[in-house]
């Protein structure tokens, strides 16, 4: 308000030439501080919007190769297996009997027409441990390296078990790992002269292969298939297949699971049975990489029963009081014709490509086996982990190691 | 008379805008700070937690031997562990903490979920074993594999438009920008299998969504449950309760414990921490958008513009001035040349300071505070791996494999080493947190502690894994791997490797956690105390800037009137 009031007495003043010049000046000395500021204020605007982006090592992860989640396998592309080896093997895999390791109806392999529980003759007498026959694998374990790498479930009681309070592996497998270890090195401090190594039913023909280990004790069924990749020993344990239930639940066979989910770990044969010889209405297999999966699954009524050999499933209801194992005929008798439901257990061993010595390895652990069932000290193991499941009594089986003897 | 009127209203336009402006960009800012930042900031420690209750329980297989470590060790020395194992409760506080961090996000982003209750009680229970299920062999339902939205189809930044749409029924395929988040990843595959109903029903929802009951049919299903939150809410319980069996079975010395802690985890990083990740994407997005409007080049050409007007008219008026009466100068009219020249610059100055400020906050916080919170989860990831590896007792070459991928997402291969870096592909999260200038005020010891970790790590891997035979390598050629060089192992590797990544390991990895804590935590107070200047820059001129431009107005219509009252 007081411009305006002191702008007239400014004004009438004569010496307006001497005021234009500076005013003149004026108007284009505002203009420049003007654009300038325009301009940086444009450039302001210009450089704009800021942005702030998650950085992209921030934001997650792509797919692993190796899948994020666990059971990953349990996923539809499982059939097929990651492991070549599981492919015969698995669920889907019923063209499996068309090649060469097809068995028989009369129980023999296609491959070299001998029965498939047929193997080396055990060696007798059994050298001495510690002094292993001359320039054969087995000296070189004794003596060079000193220990041998046995592959054992570890999950699945009774027959691999790793109890957590005490740090050590126990069961059935494990106590003929011993027996053979014990046979190679004497009996004093085995476990020590053992590197054991947990495997799962997908992983065992491949590590066999890549020579991880020496040999398998691990609930791994003779079959002219897997023969033809591995070298197996005698038959150390007869197991048949079994199906785990829920109690009273109303499922009394296989016939009452057409349709109906039947689990079973990756890679068994048990899956593959079931496939092969359908009943009238075959039941879902799903597979899970493991035994003890199938029993949370079925704990979640994700599945409504588990095929799988006597001695595993057993182990399954020991842990889980509301189910129960039904008998072997709950299969039916065309299931259970011509051995069907048979699941002879032999060790496994690797094919090295030097017949001779590989022969003579199958022929010391056929040797340890039959040594081990006259003295009692497979009973021994069958009544400390596998009798208290099965409820019944146990014969070696040592007709396989007599004959093969004989 | 026209001339003061559109003087006036060319000031006020003016003075109008840049007062809107600046509110605008105060107001963001501060959104900046207390909603998307605080957002985000949630949505981390979502996930932080719940990958710590994840590697929480996949430690407690080794529950019987926790006490074993030190079963050499005095008797002090014991019951100081025993003290310690005893008072360790980080299952039960991270459940906690994610259950807390659940709700605050419902508190801060109450449009994330529309509070439908009619519709979530239509939902079915959650299946906790849905992901066993999908394990059908080829003859399953259809669907069963994940859609082609499957895992990373979740991920996208869910606000791709505008902020808050009423919520209305999302279409499948149609990303609202509420609540339907995830409902386009679900959309992928319900909509193919929508019929298929059954026990493959939560198949066709990929991994990452479950939720849907096995028995309730396609159409209850795909609502509710497919906004995050409630996903999280409905299976944060139910993987507890997954765990607690667990620990239940373990304490009984059932082996198939193991089995029900590999299922809670295969639970938890299939469903729950996908849908954690798309609240992460969802809140960076949000973090994006509110740096784009409290520094929106729009705001600043529509000052800019005004302001250009405003001066002109200014200045013109003034030559007019000049021109028709002999009075060279109008005083009144410079001061309001002044009065809107000193808004002008004021402007300037303010949000250019505002901006380097954000830019900074960005710079040196927000992506660090990112970063390091991914490698957080990287590492809970990677210990989780490590936990399960062990309790397959070294058969858990996935669990290997996958630990290797996420060490290498940190940057560092398995054995602790820096990877070398690759242009093309992405680099670690930790390693770019740490070259990055403001790495400087990360803890020194962050870098060795994960590699102290990694170290034990490996020796247990080696520990556990068994080597080709040497007599067979030889004989197949030269190049293989010697003799397991003097490595004699007894069985008792496995208590080795146990106790081994019990003691030291787990030391080893809680100073990595607590170290990459206080990285995050300071991080991010950076960041708040950035973001809080830049709005401080602002504050000023939201009085100042209307308060010139009045000014200025006054002085043009004070110093006009008199001339005008002349002509008429």
């Amino acid at each position: 308000m007081s411009a305006p009031s002191e702008a007239p007495p400014i004004a009438p003043s004569g010496d307006t030439s001497r005021r234009r010049r500076p005013a003149r000046a004026r108007v284009p000395a505002g203009r420049v501080p003007l654009t300038v500021l325009l301009m940086l204020v444009l450039g302001l605007a210009g450089c704009g919007t800021a942005r702030s982006p998650l950085p992209i090592e921030a934001g997650p992860l792509p797919a692993s190769p190796a899948p994020a989640g666990p059971d990953e396998q349990m996923g539809p592309p499982d059939p097929g297996g990651p492991g070549p080896a599981s492919g015969a093997d698995t669920g889907t895999g019923g063209g499996a009997g068309a090649d060469g390791g097809a068995t028989r109806p009369d129980g023999t392999c296609q491959a070299d027409g001998r029965p498939v529980r047929s193997s080396e003759p055990p060696l007798t007498p059994l050298p001495p441990p510690g002094r292993m026959p001359a320039g054969s694998r087995l000296r070189t374990i004794a003596r060079d390296r000193g220990y041998l790498r046995i592959g054992i479930v570890t999950d699945a009681p009774p027959a691999g078990l790793m109890n957590w309070r005490t740090l050590r592996l126990e069961g059935f497998d494990v106590g003929i790992a011993r027996a053979v270890a014990a046979a190679v090195f004497g009996p004093t401090d085995v476990d020590s002269h053992i590197q054991f190594r947990a495997v799962t039913t997908t992983d065992r023909e491949d590590l066999l292969r890549s020579n991880m280990v020496d040999m398998l004790v691990a609930t791994m069924t003779i079959t002219c298939e897997r023969k033809r990749q591995v070298r197996f020993s005698s038959v150390y344990y007869e197991a048949t297949l079994r199906l785990l239930v829920r109690q009273d639940s109303g499922i009394t066979g296989l016939a009452a699971l057409a349709g109906r989910p039947v689990c079973t770990s990756a890679g068994s044969t048990a899956g593959e049975k079931l496939t092969r010889r359908p009943p009238a209405q075959a039941p879902k297999v799903v597979t899970l990489p493991r035994i003890a999966d199938c029993l949370v699954a079925l704990q979640y009524g994700d599945v409504d029963a588990i095929v799988g050999d006597d001695v595993l499933l057993a182990g399954l209801a020991a842990q889980d009081p509301y189910t129960t194992v039904l008998g072997p005929e709950a299969f039916g008798p065309a299931f259970a014709a011509d051995g069907g439901l048979d699941e002879p257990y032999g060790i496994a061993m690797p094919i090295t490509g030097d017949s001779a010595d590989d022969d003579l390895f199958v022929s010391f652990v056929n040797g340890v086996l039959r040594s081990i069932m006259v003295d009692g000290t497979w009973s021994q193991l069958y009544d400390e982990w596998l009798r208290p499941g099965l409820r019944v009594a146990g014969q070696p089986p040592l007709a396989g190691l007599g004959a093969a003897a004989r | 008379m026209g001339l003061l009127a559109l003087l006036v209203l060319v000031l006020g336009l003016f003075g109008v805008t840049l007062r809107g402006v600046v509110a605008h960009r105060l107001a963001a800012t501060d959104d900046l700070l207390t909603r998307q930042g605080r957002a985000l900031a949630t949505a981390q420690d979502l996930r932080a937690a719940l990958s710590q209750a994840d590697a929480a329980a996949a430690a407690e297989v080794f529950a019987p031997v926790e006490l074993l470590v030190d079963r050499e060790a005095p008797a002090a020395q014991q019951r100081q562990r025993y003290d310690t194992v005893k008072s360790d409760v980080s299952f039960e506080t991270s459940v906690a903490a994610s259950a807390r961090g659940v709700l605050d996000l419902r508190r801060l982003d109450p449009k994330l979920c529309p509070q439908d209750v009619g519709d979530r009680l239509v939902a079915g229970a959650v299946d906790p074993g849905a992901d066993l299920g999908q394990s059908t062999d080829g003859g399953g339902p259809p669907g069963a594999g994940p859609g082609p939205g499957g895992q990373s189809g979740g991920l996208e930044p869910p606000w791709s438009d505008a902020p808050p749409a009423p919520p209305h029924p999302a279409g499948p395929g149609t990303v609202t920008s509420d609540g339907s988040v995830a409902g386009s990843a679900g959309s992928a595959g319900s909509v193919g299998s929508a019929g298929s109903g059954a026990s493959g029903g939560a198949g066709s929802s990929g991994r990452a969504i479950v939720g849907e009951g096995t028995a309730v049919g396609g159409s209850a299903a795909a609502g509710p449950t497919s906004c995050p939150l409630d996903l999280l809410a409905q299976e944060i319980p139910v993987y507890n309760g997954m765990v607690e069996r667990a620990r239940a079975n373990n304490r009984a010395g059932l082996s198939i414990g193991e089995a029900n802690l590999r299922a809670a985890s295969t639970m938890m990083r299939a469903e729950i921490l996908p849908a954690t990740e798309i609240l992460v994407a969802r809140y960076a997005a949000a973090v994006d958008r509110g740096y784009q409007d409290a520094t929106g080049s729009r705001g600043e050409w529509a000052v800019v513009l005004t302001a250009a007007v405003a001066l002109g008219v200014l200045v013109g008026v003034q030559v007019l001035l000049v021109r028709r009466t002999n009075r060279l100068v109008n005083p009144g009219l410079l001061v309001a040349t002044g009065a809107v020249l000193a808004a002008v610059t004021w402007t300037a100055v303010a949000f250019g300071s505002q901006q380097s400020r954000l830019d900074t906050a960005r710079d040196v916080s927000y992506r660090p505070m990112t970063l390091l919170a991914r490698s957080k989860a990287l590492a809970l990831e990677a210990r989780v791996d490590e936990n399960l590896s062990l309790a397959a007792l070294g058969n858990g070459l996935r669990f290997d494999e996958h630990f290797a991928w996420v060490a290498r997402g940190l940057g560092f291969d398995p054995s602790g080493d820096r990877l070398p870096p690759e242009p093309v592909t992405r680099r670690g999260s930790l390693v770019v947190a740490l070259d990055a200038p403001a790495g400087a005020g990360l803890p020194a010891d962050l870098e060795e502690n994960l590699r102290a970790w990694l170290r034990i790590h490996e020796s247990v891997v080696r520990l556990l894994a068994s080597s080709p035979d040497s007599v067979v390598a030889a004989a197949r050629g030269p190049g293989d791997t010697g003799p397991t060089a003097g490595d004699p192992r007894s069985s008792d590797a496995f208590g080795a490797a146990v106790t081994r990544t019990l003691g030291p390991g787990t030391a080893a990895f809680t100073r990595l956690l607590d170290s990459l804590d206080t990285a995050v935590d300071t991080a991010r107070g950076r960041f708040d105390t950035e973001v809080h200047r830049a709005s401080a820059q602002l504050r000023g001129l939201r009085l100042a800037g209307p308060a010139l431009v009045l000014a200025a107005i006054i002085a043009a219509v004070a110093g006009l009137w008199p001339r005008l009252r002349e002509f008429l």
